[in-house]
């Protein structure tokens, strides 16, 4: 080596010591003045909003925006076990180090997590917040959540749409299924056995492959010939029931959200995973009748799904007469398995005793809890701004026979949908249009063991500052244990090939109406 | 490549005789090279000149409701690692980049100059490279292929980028050295890899040069068949097993096969000429190379065509003088037809009147609506700017006019981009916001949308739903300081309340909820009786469709809420009203000009005259009357 380079590769060395030398001076000089720092009588401004909730312990890490004036900024994490983590910005972009929080977090499960927020004003006065606090919970948040992510759409989809596996213990993003991958088209209704991989549905539709649902079986996929709606599997995996709707979309000259939809016409089918066949049990598929929202109970005793009198007829046009009168009861029919039989219907909630419409039921998996949306009028509460989450105790004593049910604390005044549940019923993920109306978000929320849901959080990004500008909304939550086991090509592939798995279809229906496919062609309806 | 003797310099490299047209000895001192450039800078000057103002590619960012595939871009590392985890994406990435130059003219128009140029150059030293400097005239090809395209407002930017880069490496892989097997191979597989990455499908253009040019013009075989093998399992390899895209985009991936290219109409626009540039440099070294491996001599050619009278000719006119000769002449010629066959005024006329539209240069609109026959979505806009100008009633029947066009109702033709600010001139704010999300699934999300969007919003208060919008319009080129102003007044002002246009449009927004069909030009007045754009439309419609029933409900209702004179085309309607109907010609508080009175008698008595047969009519009294309701009530459209 000639002397040249060694002289170069010293001063470099120099050069990078003094940096780095300069970098630490500067950080403890800095951390002997934070702890000289002036109390303020508040907690700081952070966006987004991590204080006074319940996280799960493997969740990834909750970076916020810090904003409050300043020069420089600092936050200080810590909690009873463990070394505290700070974090140093300039622009009160905190970014918290995903190894650190793991470590902190995992150390400290159902103790309190404190935020130390400091700021720097122009004469380098330091500044001290109230310490804000959240609990770390002591159960787990299933490590995946998978979601749909889209454009706003109005009536057409020709922009990418996809369904997507979030790592909530990081942030690492895989594709399940783009529409790019065949061509363009839509994607919805995503169904899990149970919170497992082992059994998974999903709906595609695509103007050039048409409509179908993409069965996967223990890593095997098959494509179905048939447009499954709200699927929900029995959690013996071995049948799942699914819906047929007629739901064309329409606009409002001026409400706040210009969408809306009706389901002029609808029944539940029930799939035979085993059989490879469909069958319609009549009770759910009563011509009078719109049968929708199908979801079992965790043991698999009961089919839960919401259903209203039809008020109109067919033909009656888009939207019928009475569209914005309908009102969703919220029933129950027991199922015995083995031996294929169905009971009786039995009413849960009457949309006449709350006065409003239910929709979108989920059971906990535990049995203990069910999660529902609440709203003025017709099915689909996405788009109704005054959609609630509540809750009935399916454990709790019946009052007059019938189940209490209350309204979550952690609704807003925009509309609150898609409620998930994690498989140890502790963690509810669901969407809502609280903090930037249109745009929908994915907020988590702990439910105790008495059924309390508290604060939510919202699905955390390694930029603070994705939201900010993210023109996407993301819908459809669910939580899954473990990484997809088929995703992106296969899925992809199965769907674009001409091999369909034949599926024996029953020789009556009820409704024929409801067999027929929607109005509007196959990729240019889609529902958030 | 014939290779450098010791001694020579670059650019002295002997050439076989046969690769090259024999040049008589120099006579008076002028190399026909010294020719070449000054053709070709003229050519590319003027090529600039007529992108930025001929073309006027602007209009081409600006979209007008046409060109449906230009790409948003957005700074920061999420579009940037989007476009990376498909191959192609990095020059995908560049493409939308370079595409946000169309913004300014002036600037689009250099950045389609240096394209071409870069074409121009490439098949230069492709040709160079095989010898055929006979053939040097095709490097014009690719230049005028993207004049034809881009006359007709097509834009195949994208596929068109991708190709270049793929020509760039063929350009690298001439250049370096091959002259053993493993370098040759070596050589391609590392640009072939790094090609494909970038650029996708457009790799095998590069393959098939490359393997093309090994096979028949150096002749050596096994490295022509293994180039071709890999370069075709490239996709196969990388793309479908590695990146894991369909089999189809693996290939097709930015090439005009592409699906997603395919899916937009504006792509489809001149695709002949597309593929003309994608075929013709491989058509051409498999033509001089089969040529030469066929035919007796690598000199057959050259030398055959060099004894001949014309190549005589043209050297005896390339040498001397500067200035017109048959090249230039043939190549300017060429320019010219293909302009003339491709240039596409109608097209331009619709996008230079959407422009002005959302711009607000309404005296420019005007003006172009004088001079341009009837078009749609043209004579909606003239309307449009004749409303805000409150000239509406006053001079509508001065330009084409049809009923359909006033308001977009043609159900043949889905104008949501010329929709959403006709709907917020009249306070359909809902029907606005509907037209605007429409048009970002037509469009993309283009940054005039994203800003309408914002300004929606704040109409109807929904100011974190602006925010996000106007965020994210700050990572768009030439709109951050838009983006940031707006937001530093919402930061001011929540409210708004200094906003004229947002207190505007709040004034008139609709009120009454409906999810049905109605008269919404009824509902607004009756809402808001002094909603002057809803008048002034509800009264053209009225015109239009010769409702005067109609008309005279909403004149005596409205009218003198909104204005405080009778404009003339109303003038003309209420005496064409009283006279159908045998009423007075002036009504108590409606006195009509004497002007009018007599404009109509001197009408009537001309109509008389013409006779029956229509044709007659119209042209023996368009000239005086074409410019007044009477024409277009008595004699038609």
């Amino acid at each position: 080596m000639s002397r040249r380079f060694i002289v170069g590769l010293l001063l470099l060395v120099l050069a990078a010591g003094v940096f780095l030398g300069g970098g630490l001076l500067y950080r403890s000089v800095s951390q002997a003045m934070i702890r000289q720092a002036e109390p303020v009588d508040r907690q700081a401004r952070l966006r987004p909003d991590y204080s006074g909730s319940v996280i799960p312990p493997n969740i990834a890490p909750l970076s916020f925006v810090i904003q409050e004036s300043g020069v420089a900024f600092c936050a200080r994490i810590s909690s009873q076990q463990g070394q505290a983590i700070e974090v140093f910005s300039r622009d009160g972009v905190i970014e918290i180090p995903l190894k650190r929080w793991r470590s902190l977090l995992a150390a400290n499960r159902g103790q309190t997590l404190c935020v130390d927020v400091f700021a720097r004003d122009k004469e380098g006065r330091w500044s001290r917040f109230q310490t804000i606090t959240n609990q770390i919970a002591r159960e787990d948040i299933d490590d995946h959540l998978v979601y749909r992510k889209m454009h706003l759409t109005h009536v057409r989809v020709r922009s990418r749409i996809g369904v997507y596996c979030r790592d909530l213990t990081g942030f690492k993003e895989s594709v399940v299924l783009d529409s790019a991958s065949y061509e363009g088209g839509c994607l919805n209704c995503h169904s899990f056995r149970q919170n497992h991989w082992d059994r998974m549905l999903l709906g595609v539709r695509s103007e050039k492959y048409g409509t179908a649902t993409l069965l996967a079986e223990d890593g095997v996929v098959r494509k179905l010939g048939t447009k499954f709606g709200y699927p929900s599997w029995h959690p013996s995996g071995r049948l799942a029931v699914y819906a047929i709707n007629n739901i064309p979309l329409f606009f409002h000259s001026t409400q706040d959200e210009v969408r809306d939809t009706t389901n002029v016409d609808s029944m539940l089918m029930v799939y035979d995973a085993q059989q490879h066949r469909i069958a319609v049990e009549p009770k759910l598929a009563q011509k009078d009748w719109l049968e929708n929202w199908p979801t079992w109970s965790g043991d698999g005793k009961y089919l839960y799904f919401c259903t209203a009198r039809k008020l109109w007829q067919a033909g009656a046009g888009t939207p019928p007469p009475q569209y914005d009168q309908i009102k969703y009861d919220l029933v129950r029919i027991p199922y015995e398995i083995e031996t294929n039989t169905w009971g009786q219907i039995e009413s849960v909630l009457s949309a006449g005793r709350t006065g409003k419409s239910i929709g979108m039921p989920r059971v906990s998996p535990d049995g203990r809890f069910l999660s529902f949306c609440m709203f003025d009028y017709d099915y689909f509460p996405a788009w109704k701004q005054e959609s609630d989450l509540y809750m009935i105790d399916l454990e709790a004593p019946q009052q007059d026979g019938q189940f209490a049910y209350r309204r979550l604390d952690i609704n807003s005044d925009q509309s609150e949908a898609w409620q998930t549940w994690s498989s140890n019923s502790r963690w509810l993920v669901f969407s809502s249009k609280r903090l930037q109306g249109v745009f929908t978000r994915l907020f988590i929320s702990y439910v105790d063991a008495a059924g309390n849901a508290h604060k939510p959080i919202l699905l955390p990004q390694k930029d603070p500052t994705f939201y900010d500008s993210c023109l996407l909304v993301f819908n459809t939550p669910e939580l899954v244990v473990g990484p997809p086991q088929v995703a992106g090509e296969s899925l992809a592939r199965a769907f674009r090939s001409r091999r369909t798995a034949s599926v024996a279809m029953p020789v009556t229906m009820a409704t024929p109406a409801a067999t027929r496919p929607p109005s509007a062609p196959a990729s240019e309806t889609q529902h958030e | 490549m014939a290779r450098r003797k010791p001694g020579q310099k670059r650019g002295q490299e002997s050439r076989r005789p046969a690769d090259s047209v024999s040049v008589a000895p120099q006579q008076q001192g002028v190399s026909p090279h010294r020719f070449r450039a000054p053709r070709s800078v003229v050519f590319f000057a003027l090529f600039y000149l007529y992108f930025a103002f001929g073309i006027d590619v602007r209009l081409i960012y600006h979209c007008g409701g046409l060109v449906d595939n230009f790409p948003c871009f957005s700074w920061g590392w999420g579009l940037l690692r989007d476009s990376l985890v498909v191959p192609g994406g990095a020059v995908e990435y560049l493409s939308a980049l370079l595409a946000q130059s169309f913004y300014h003219s002036w600037l689009g128009a250099a950045v389609m100059t240096a394209k071409a140029w870069l074409l121009f150059a490439c098949t230069d030293y492709v040709l160079k490279g095989l010898g055929a400097c006979h053939l040097r005239g095709l490097r014009f090809l690719g230049p005028l292929a993207l004049l034809a395209v881009y006359s007709q407002y097509g834009f195949p930017f994208l596929t068109t980028l991708a190709l270049l880069a793929a020509l760039l490496c063929v350009c690298l892989y001439l250049r370096v050295r091959t002259t053993t097997d493993a370098r040759a191979i070596g050589w391609f597989l590392a640009i072939d890899l790094l090609l494909y990455v970038a650029a996708g499908g457009a790799s095998l253009v590069f393959v098939v040069l490359c393997g093309v040019y090994e096979l028949l013009v150096r002749r050596r075989l096994r490295i022509a068949l293994v180039q071709l093998a890999c370069g075709a399992a490239t996709p196969l390899v990388l793309g479908n097993l590695a990146y894991g895209v369909q089999l189809s985009d693996a290939y097709w991936r930015l090439t005009p096969l592409s699906w997603e290219l395919l899916g937009h109409s504006t792509f489809r626009i001149m695709l002949n000429a597309v593929w003309i540039l994608y075929l013709f440099l491989p058509v051409v070294v498999a033509a001089v190379g089969g040529w030469r491996l066929f035919f007796a001599g690598r000199g057959g050619l050259a030398s055959s065509w060099g004894k001949t009278r014309v190549a005589r000719a043209l050297r005896e006119h390339c040498q001397g003088k500067v200035g017109l000769n048959p090249p230039t002449l043939a190549l300017f010629g060429v320019t010219a037809v293909v302009l003339l066959l491709t240039r596409a005024p109608a097209t331009k006329e619709v996008l230079v009147a959407d422009y002005f539209s959302r711009y607000e240069m309404w005296d420019r609109l005007l003006d172009l609506g004088r001079r341009s026959p009837y078009r749609y979505t043209v004579c909606h806009a003239v309307d449009r700017a004749l409303c805000r100008l409150d000239r509406l009633g006053d001079e509508m029947f001065c330009l084409p006019q049809k009923a359909e066009a006033l308001l977009l109702t043609d159900r043949t033709a889905e104008p949501v981009w010329q929709k959403f600010d006709t709907c917020l001139d009249l306070g359909l704010i809902n029907q606005a916001e509907n037209a605007l999300l429409m048009s970002t699934e037509i469009y993309g999300e283009r940054p005039l949308l994203l800003h309408r969007l914002a300004r929606v919003n704040l109409v109807k208060g929904n100011v974190e739903t602006a925010r996000v919008y106007l965020e994210a319009l700050t990572r768009v080129p030439f709109w951050g300081a838009t983006a940031r102003r707006d937001l530093a007044c919402l930061q001011a002002d929540p409210d708004l309340s200094e906003d004229a246009q947002i207190q505007r449009w709040r004034n008139v927004m609709l009120k009454a909820d409906s999810v049905r069909n109605v008269d919404v030009l009824g509902q607004l007045l009756a809402e808001n009786p002094a909603n002057r754009t809803a008048y002034q439309y509800a009264v053209a419609f009225s015109l239009l469709s010769m409702d005067l029933d109609g008309f005279v409900r909403l004149f005596d209702t409205y009218h003198q809420r909104s204005f405080s004179r009778i404009p003339r085309h109303l003038e003309e309607a209420l005496l064409v009203f009283r006279t159908v109907k045998g009423q007075p010609l002036d009504a108590p508080g409606q006195a009509i000009s004497s002007e009018a009175k007599a404009q109509l008698q001197e009408f009537l008595q001309a109509f008389q005259q013409a006779g029956r047969e229509k044709t007659a009519v119209r042209s023996a009294i368009r000239d005086k009357f074409g410019g007044t309701y009477y024409y277009y009530y008595f004699v038609g459209r």
